[in-house]
């Protein structure tokens, strides 16, 4: 498949030298195990702006001239603030009241106990492990506010949403066994006996609506696991369900925003189950 | 094509390092900056380097463990060390349970707890919590008076750990924040349920004793603890109701229909 417009036109933008230098890190990484997949994403990028997508090739021709190691230029050059959330926010025509995100209990924990909530890991994990599944009515006013000003996730928050309704939590109907999520949302690496903490919530900063973006590899970054959508106009990408996909789930709707805390989390909180 | 490295190739790349190469791989993996077995790209990196480390020979693990050891010992030495990653290592600190690194955590606490440091001394005391060794209440309680307001939920679960009574006669001390009030709630609620029947209730019963003098919003919370929801604040809590509920109505599948069996005055009565 040949190379995104975007691509083509960010590559002829640049001076010579950097282009020259882009392109063949480019190709040395091509058949590289965890980098052919990144260059193939660079090359089909379609929701990044031109401008946009020829400024993260110059900073990344620009850190390679400078010596930097490829890998650690191409993730300096993607975690430019000024490369982060440049896909389309999604217009309220398209924008879901309700997202989620899969994580490890592990994480969620982690970033509970280090967001100031004065609790310890293990107390996070046990608290996750006692009130995951439970109704609202059973979840004490304490571990709700505990809740709520944990984050939903860090740097970049990938989240999916439910396509057929909006208002809907996600993972509500069928999606809960771990090995379902994992492969529908295109996760990486669980070891066998990890669960997931499934959180569908309105992604609301103080009250506000927090915009959604179409996710890019600038977002992506050096994660193998993005697919690029190749439609440019779509106002959201999709996930790339992990073969060997034996129950031919399809591709869930997947968004990017800005780390907020949990204020919009619905209850239950969902833990995955293993069968 | 293939996308990204299997845990165990990750891991043979590893176990070819020798010690010097393993400490450089191991902090720049916690810096990000190495590829891991990750679930998502916004984990903790610790996490892929717990993934990977079952999968290590034996003799690389133990190069782990003294790698880790000297990036502690490197990361406590130095005033400009980044949060994220003093977070991932003293998590793995945790996760491989490397004791003997619990005394220059604790010295180093000290030093910060004295400057009333926020960013890496609560990081320092989580570790030390979550080593799981009891540390003396001395050491506790110079935490809480240092800055009640930033390391006192950490204290009084540190309190928690050993001898209740001492974590609940300093209930009436603590500032009255909202945080610290729900993350306390919490805490006691999980030391409660650790507790066998019979100690629980004391343990209630001396909590219902500090509650009239313990800052309002702490003191609030605890009221609605002990007045139901405290009794059987967990899912494990209910599971052992449920199996006790099986065990007295033979052929019962029936889970209770009141989440409240017993009035938990009873229990704290």
């Amino acid at each position: 498949m040949a190379p995104s417009v975007s691509y083509t036109a960010a590559v002829k933008a640049m001076s010579t030298e950097l282009r020259l230098r882009v392109v063949h890190q480019l190709t040395v990484w091509r058949n590289a195990p965890q980098w052919g997949q990144i260059v193939d994403n660079i090359e089909k990028e379609t929701a990044l702006p031109s401008a946009d997508f020829g400024s993260l090739l110059r900073v990344f021709g620009e850190y390679l001239a400078q010596n930097k190691p490829p890998e650690v230029a191409w993730q300096a050059a993607c975690q430019r603030p000024e490369h982060q959330f440049c896909g389309a926010v999604l217009p309220l025509s398209d924008r879901p009241e309700v997202v989620g995100r899969a994580l490890s209990i592990a994480q969620y924990a982690d970033q509970m106990s280090s967001a100031g909530t004065h609790l310890n890991v293990q107390a996070a994990r046990k608290l996750i492990r006692d009130y995951g599944n439970r109704n609202p009515s059973q979840v004490p006013a304490w571990v709700q506010r505990t809740l709520r000003v944990t984050p939903v996730g860090r740097h970049v928050v990938w989240a999916t949403f439910d396509e057929s309704n909006r208002q809907r939590d996600p993972f509500g109907r069928l999606l809960t066994r771990t090995a379902d999520v994992v492969t529908a949302l295109g996760l990486g690496h669980l070891a066998a006996e990890e669960s997931l903490v499934l959180l569908a919530y309105r992604p609301l900063r103080d009250s506000k609506p927090e915009p959604l973006h179409r996710p890019t590899i600038a977002e992506a970054a050096s994660w193998p696991l993005y697919r690029p959508h190749s439609v440019a106009e779509h106002p959201y990408g999709y996930t790339l369900p992990l073969p060997p996909n034996a129950g031919q789930l399809p591709p869930q709707p997947e968004v990017v925003h800005r780390p907020i805390l949990g204020e919009g989390l619905l209850f239950p909180f969902r833990l995955s189950t293993q069968v | 094509m293939q996308t990204h490295l299997s845990v165990t190739e990750l891991a043979q790349q590893v176990d070819a390092l020798d010690l010097l190469a393993t400490t450089a791989w191991l902090k720049s993996a916690l810096s990000g900056r190495a590829p891991l077995p990750l679930l998502t790209p916004d984990e903790f990196p610790y996490l892929g380097v717990t993934r990977i480390e079952p999968h290590l020979d034996k003799a690389t693990r133990r190069d782990l463990e003294t790698a880790c050891r000297t990036l502690v010992r490197d990361a406590l030495g130095s005033s400009q060390v980044d949060s994220e990653y003093l977070f991932s290592l003293l998590r793995l600190v945790v996760c491989w349970t490397l004791d003997d690194v619990a005394p220059a955590l604790m010295a180093k606490a000290r030093e910060l707890a004295s400057a009333k440091e926020t960013e890496r001394c609560p990081l320092l005391l989580m570790a030390i919590l979550d080593l799981k060794i009891a540390q003396p209440e001395s050491f506790w309680r110079e935490m809480l008076h240092a800055s009640a307001v930033d390391y006192a939920g950490l204290a009084v679960q540190g309190l928690l750990l050993g001898r209740w009574p001492a974590a609940i006669e300093v209930l009436p001390q603590l500032p009255n924040m909202q945080r610290l009030a729900d993350a306390v709630t919490i805490v006691v609620g999980q030391r409660a349920d650790s507790l066998a029947a019979t100690d629980r209730a004391e343990f209630c019963r001396a909590v219902r004793r500090v509650v009239p003098s313990c800052p309002s919003l702490l003191a609030d919370n605890l009221r609605e603890w002990l007045d139901g929801v405290g009794a059987f604040s967990s899912n494990r809590e209910l599971d052992r109701l449920r199996a006790a509920l099986k065990i007295a109505v033979p052929g019962s599948s029936q889970s209770p229909a009141c989440s409240r069996l017993v009035p938990p005055s009873n229990l704290a009565a």
